[in-house]
């Protein structure tokens, strides 16, 4: 009798493991209300989460937008040592050449050049410190929202024309028509005296700026300080907020290295570590509902796998592998996923679009908070690649990894005792 | 020499039943020959179960060897074992005897699924089968859409559609009432005479013993009987 | 059937599957410590705003001169008799301080900025900020002191330092601007810029002089309970007729706001929580209830009531409920309590948090309330999702379960 084993190695063809895929179809819908319950806690969590994180990441790019065209613009240029000291005489010389090979770039739509002085405000006895801009008008509308948002009367159009803060102009007790005189000190220590006409009073919703600022046209303000074709910020709009962080690199190379060009990111670091803040917050959020769902896709296989424990018996005794059975228990757990995550993520698509016309209010009282954030008082949900892709992904490797915990068990069944079992 | 299937010696196997050995098997010689028909019969705990499921290559002894169509199952490991099972071997067992979320003929082409058959092949063979047993009406039908006699049927379609060395029973009338058991070892002797399939059944039923050609009888984990039933 | 037997009953099942049960609980103890972690996460939040909130020289409760608000302006102020105390019978008070708070201009040698000039007893501080904060030189000596503590960042951007002079333009009761000379006794580092920008210290009748009046703008008032806080701005506006009594809800509206969101968040997690829970809780019991078809068929058989059935499996959840909302929350407070060694540090991010009116060390806080609320509604949750497996288990027919 020969002793070399005469078993032809078995052919784990197509047929074979389509098996595994249509076992596994159909057993899901042995115990339909297990399965429901199952799928049903993966659709809550994918729901809950894609539509929280739409609501995050919706506010995100809201957050920036509103906060860069308010005041700050997406991208600005400065004297490096003025950054680093804020010193008044650390200026931008000849700005006006700069500013048009700025414009020259595609990607920018808008400069603001501004001249940045701080003074004192007096009208009759009273006296303030404020923050004098020296703006121009036509670029400043263009590129930012603030000069937008008057309380009353009118923007700058006469060269002694000047917009108050309306928190300052009532500390100052001026109105549209009053004057008002703006002592400060100049470039080389020059004293610089401006008499301007109140216009206009601007209210921003932003305790600071209406408490300190005052506009007036930038070549009052440059002649006034003693500067020549001198600005302290040029405040760039950018056609697209993805495209600033290119625009920085190439400006920076372009310009001298006199000068600091500094995307959104770094003119309002507040703004990035609220972000950051209020991503690590939500991350914990998902993670905790998608563990404690997985508990249950975990119980749903324990419990499969031990009542069907006698089936598995017969079917490795009749010579079916181990490998394949868990092969068909991880086909189980992705029509349990693709369910799940079909239903969890159509709806949260349905709530996401239906909230992106018509967004949530936050109630009268959440509306200063906001503004705080830049935010508006409604909440519009937005889809973005991470909403659409990390709750179906996290769920996708969750739920194989639930099924194969229990499924480990049927590597060690062995077929005699699994068939004894009841 | 050459129609010995089955070929056990001096084969002894002791479980630990709740920490306490109990002695299944002791020093056991046993051997089937081709065509074949043989009831293993004895009281529980005579070790009739464990002689059929070491033939089957579902248990191991731990003394003595065995070898089924040639091939020494000592020397297999898990994996060959169930390719063994797979390919030389039919089982029919008591119940849970089919896959519930497939159909009739489904369960009888999922054997033939694992072993690799081209689904030509699997078509018209799984046919052939279930007309033979009788139960071609009810292909489409799951098992829990079937009577007891009926999925017993399609068990041993399923079981002999690969062409098994051997085919192996354990307490294949147990769920039945008399007049089904009877129709089915009626089909066991068709299958056993006129097809020359090799039939061993662990069973306490005198009507399954009666269809058998040679009874063995174990006691304690010892053959102590073994004969040729005439009346057969 | 008797409800000893009944909750023995239900105990002995619990050990009858005991992986499955483990994950269960595994599943509510995750549930419910992180219920837990989230809400002190969240108070401490809520707290810290407030806190922050009244720190900033609001107190809880606060007079002003009418009028005041809309104008801040020496003129609007009010005296106090001489040796005045709050008389507030029933409420313990922290503390309170007089100030005088107004505009002025402060100028460096170098550089001009404006800010709010605030005249302070220095011993009466102890319920605002300025407790707290770091200090580089002196702290005013007494109400007399005649030099000024500014922040740290003001004093950066005013090139300045410890012991030099400042001058600092702000207007008399007479409506002239005074000017005056400033030693600087020493700069602060509170814990947002904000606030460092924002503030000069200066002793409370040394600013009087300056501005040649004996008045304050304002007195501040904390109490001790947060309980009391009505009762203290009732008490205060029956004897101060002619003054505005203002709660800090009134004087930080956003703050107030944001604190009652906070309640709401806490809320809507736990709702998510036990949400994400009762579909494996429910999986888990309707499984126990099929699995068991002819025990309770038997049950039922030797004369058990429908309602026993119902009791039996309602027993069951809430048994399983009770071990895991227990653990749960032990785990929950245990990782508060590692949580709470130091704080989650945030000063990372602390120009971001300082927008959202936080401290850059987030404290979290676990209230008694919350925890019995917490683990009292989990339960409750835990009968409502046995409910349903319970209906099934009543359905089933003695006779019928029996033949399988």
């Amino acid at each position: 009798m020969s002793e070399t084993i005469v078993l032809e190695p078995v052919a784990e063809d197509r047929a074979a493991s389509l098996l595994s895929v249509r076992i596994g179809w159909r057993n899901l819908w042995r115990n339909r209300r297990r399965t429901w319950l199952t799928t049903g806690g993966i659709a809550f969590s994918v729901l809950l989460v894609m539509f929280f994180m739409s609501m995050q990441f919706g506010q995100y790019a809201i957050m920036i937008d509103s906060a860069t065209s308010l005041m700050a613009g997406q991208v600005q240029v400065q004297s490096s040592r003025y950054l680093q000291d804020s010193r008044f005489e650390d200026t931008i010389v000849e700005a006006t050449p700069l500013i048009r090979l700025l414009q020259e770039n595609r990607h920018i739509v808008s400069v603001a050049p501004r001249v940045e002085a701080f003074a004192l405000v007096s009208a009759d006895e009273r006296s303030f410190g404020a923050q004098i801009l020296g703006i121009d008008q036509a670029a400043e509308l263009e590129t930012v929202r603030y000069v937008k948002m008057l309380k009353t009367g009118s923007n700058l159009a006469g060269p002694d024309d000047a917009v108050l803060g309306s928190v300052l102009a009532r500390n100052l007790g001026v109105a549209p028509g009053d004057e008002v005189v703006v002592l400060g000190s100049g470039k080389e220590g020059g004293i610089a005296a401006l008499v301007l006409t109140v216009v206009g009073l601007l209210e921003t919703g932003m305790a600071d700026l209406d408490r300190s600022l005052l506009l007036a046209p930038l070549s009052t303000v440059q002649a006034g300080f003693g500067l020549g074709d001198e600005v302290h910020t040029l405040v760039v709009r950018m056609d697209d907020l993805s495209s600033s962080d290119r625009v920085v690199t190439q400006l920076t190379e372009q310009l001298p290295d006199a000068l600091t060009v500094r995307a959104w990111q770094e003119i309002l670091p507040e703004l990035k570590q609220a972000i950051a803040v209020d991503k690590i917050g939500g991350q914990i959020m998902y993670w905790i509902i998608m563990v404690l769902v997985m508990f249950s896709v975990v119980n749903s296989f324990i419990m499969t796998v031990f009542e069907r424990t006698r089936e598995f018996g017969m079917m490795l005794a009749i010579g079916m592998r181990p490998r394949a059975i868990v092969a068909m228990l991880q086909w189980e757990a992705l029509f349990l996923w693709v369910i799940g995550t079909a239903i969890g993520a159509g709806l949260a698509s349905l709530l996401i679009i239906w909230l992106h016309d018509v967004g949530i209010y936050m109630g009268e009282q959440m509306e200063d908070y906001a503004k705080q954030f830049y935010m508006p008082a409604r909440l519009y949900p937005g889809f973005s690649r991470e909403v659409l892709t990390v709750a179906p992904l996290a769920m996708l490797v969750g739920t194989q990894v639930a099924a194969l915990i229990p499924s480990l068990r049927i590597r060690r069944l062995r077929p005699i005792v699994a068939l004894r079992t009841t | 020499m050459s129609d010995v299937v089955v070929r056990c010696s001096g084969i002894s196997r002791t479980y630990q039943e709740e920490s306490v050995p109990v002695q299944a098997l002791q020093d056991v010689d046993f051997e089937v020959c081709k065509g074949e028909f043989i009831s293993l019969a004895g009281p529980s705990g005579s070790g009739k179960s464990t002689l059929l499921n070491i033939i089957g290559g579902l248990d191991r002894p731990d003394k003595g060897d065995v070898e089924v169509a040639g091939v020494k199952l000592n020397d297999l490991n898990e994996s060959e074992l169930s390719d063994l099972r797979l390919q030389k071997m039919g089982f029919v067992f008591q119940a849970y005897n089919l896959i519930p979320v497939l159909s009739a003929r489904e369960n009888v082409e999922f054997i033939m699924q694992l072993q690799g058959v081209s689904p030509a092949e699997r078509a018209s063979r799984a046919t052939a089968v279930l007309e033979q047993l009788g139960v071609e009406g009810m292909a489409d039908r799951r098992p829990g859409e079937l009577s007891g006699g009926q999925q017993q049927r399609v068990a041993v379609a399923r079981a002999i559609v690969t062409r098994p060395v051997l085919l192996l029973a354990d307490e294949p009338s147990a769920n039945l009432d008399s007049a089904t058991t009877r129709e089915l070892l009626e089909m066991l002797r068709t299958l056993n005479e006129t097809h020359g399939v090799t039939i061993v059944a662990a069973t306490h039923d005198p009507i399954v013993m009666s269809y058998a050609r040679r009874q063995v009888n174990l006691r304690d984990g010892r053959i102590v009987e073994d004969k040729q039933n005439e009346a057969a | 059937m008797p409800f000893k037997l009944l909750l023995q009953l239900g105990w002995r099942n619990l050990f009858r599957h005991k992986r499955r049960n483990f994950m269960l609980l595994l599943a509510i103890c995750v549930a419910v410590a992180g219920v837990v972690v989230m809400n002190s996460l969240i108070r401490g939040f809520q707290f810290d705003m407030q806190e922050a909130a009244v720190a900033n020289l609001t107190g809880h409760v606060k007079m002003l001169a009418p009028g005041y608000l809309d104008d801040p302006n020496i003129e609007k102020s009010f005296t106090l008799v001489k040796d005045w105390q709050p008389h507030l019978p029933g409420v313990e008070l922290e503390g309170w301080a007089p100030r005088i708070r107004i505009p002025a201009v402060i100028m460096s040698e170098r550089e001009t900025r404006g800010i709010q000039l605030v005249g302070i007893d220095p011993a009466r501080e102890n319920i605002s900020f300025l407790d707290k904060v770091e200090l580089a030189g002196d702290m005013l000596s007494d109400a007399d002191d005649r030099r000024v503590v500014i922040g740290k960042e003001l004093a950066r951007q005013l090139e300045t330092e410890v012991g030099r002079r400042l001058v600092i333009i702000t207007q008399g009761i007479d409506g002239r601007n005074r000017e005056a000379g400033f030693r600087i006794a020493g700069t602060f580092d509170a814990d947002g810029k904000g606030l460092e920008k924002l503030f000069v210290f200066t002793g409370v009748t040394a600013l009087q002089n300056l501005v040649d009046a004996e008045v304050i703008t304002e007195v501040s008032i904390k109490v001790v309970s947060q309980l009391d806080e009505s009762l203290a701005q009732q008490g205060l506006a029956d004897s101060f007729l002619d003054l505005d009594v203002l709660s800090w809800q009134q004087l930080e509206p956003q703050a107030a706001a944001m604190f009652v969101f906070a309640d709401s968040a806490i809320f809507i997690w736990f709702l998510v929580m036990m949400g994400a829970l009762i579909f494996g809780l429910m999986n888990t019991l309707i499984t126990a209830v099929m699995e068991r078809i002819k025990e309770f068929g038997m049950l039922r058989a030797v004369g058990m009531r429908p309602r026993a059935v119902v009791v039996q499996v309602v027993v069951e959840s809430t048994l399983i409920m009770l071990v895991g909302v227990v653990s749960g929350t032990l785990i929950g407070w245990l990782l508060v309590l590692w949580l709470s060694d130091g704080g989650i540090d945030l000063s990372a991010y602390a120009q971001g948090v300082e927008l959202a009116g936080m401290r850059s060390v987030l404290m979290p806080r676990l209230l008694v309330e919350d925890l019995l609320l917490v683990s009292s509604l989990s339960l409750v949750f835990g009968i409502l999702a046995a409910l349903y497996p319970a209906r099934r288990a009543v359905k089933i027919n003695p006779l019928e379960a029996l033949r399988r």
